[in-house]
């Protein structure tokens, strides 16, 4: 084998650089990597209050709408279920869901005002 | 006149280093920064729901946030 160094061959070094790519790559993920407790304490992602998630970071709008798309089933058919909107089961749950949110998570109030809980 | 300017030369240095040191210590003065207490937060959802349906989707919307981390 070539020996780059009299420490270090070429083997070892080439599997040293490409676990470091490795390890770097992952630090770069996009945001739909994190889960959504990860996302709401980073502020990638805010609560609004009509019961669906907002991307405050564009890095997380896949994740936001795979979110959203979970919600909007359930707020659907517990609307069917009970005979009213889906806009206003999406409020009952928004209220339930802010009551477990950890302080300083970011909320988008009915008239679009952000604040921090 | 050559007492003076020769003075002066040797004075620059203390002088500069004075002015360095006044510097200094004005740009490592603190800020103080006041801030007025935040408003409390008003949160108006009107939820418009016959009472006893509100109950239970409450209910069931506590269980639901419970079991799906991933997506409450």
């Amino acid at each position: 084998m070539l020996h780059i160094s009299g420490v270090i061959d070429s083997k070892l070094l080439l599997k040293i650089i490409s676990i470091a790519l490795l390890a770097l790559s992952l630090c770069v993920m996009p945001a739909w990597a994190d889960n959504l407790e990860q996302l709401r304490a980073s502020g990638a992602i805010g609560e609004s209050l009509t019961g669906y998630v907002v991307a405050r970071n564009p890095s997380a709008q896949a994740a936001a709408n795979a979110i959203n798309a979970k919600r909007r089933a359930i707020y659907q058919q517990k609307a069917a279920e009970q005979g009213v909107s889906p806009e206003e089961v999406g409020k009952v749950y928004a209220l339930e869901i802010f009551k477990t949110l950890p302080a300083g998570t970011w909320v988008q109030k009915s008239n679009g005002q952000w604040i921090q809980k | 006149m050559h007492k003076f300017h020769r003075r002066m030369i040797e004075t620059t240095p203390a002088v500069a280093l004075l002015i360095l040191c006044c510097l200094a210590i004005a740009a490592c003065t603190p800020t103080v920064r006041v801030e007025s207490p935040k408003e409390p937060i008003t949160i108006n959802l009107n939820i418009k729901l016959d009472a006893d349906i509100r109950v239970k989707l409450e209910e069931e919307a506590k269980q639901d946030i419970k079991a799906n981390p991933d997506v409450f």
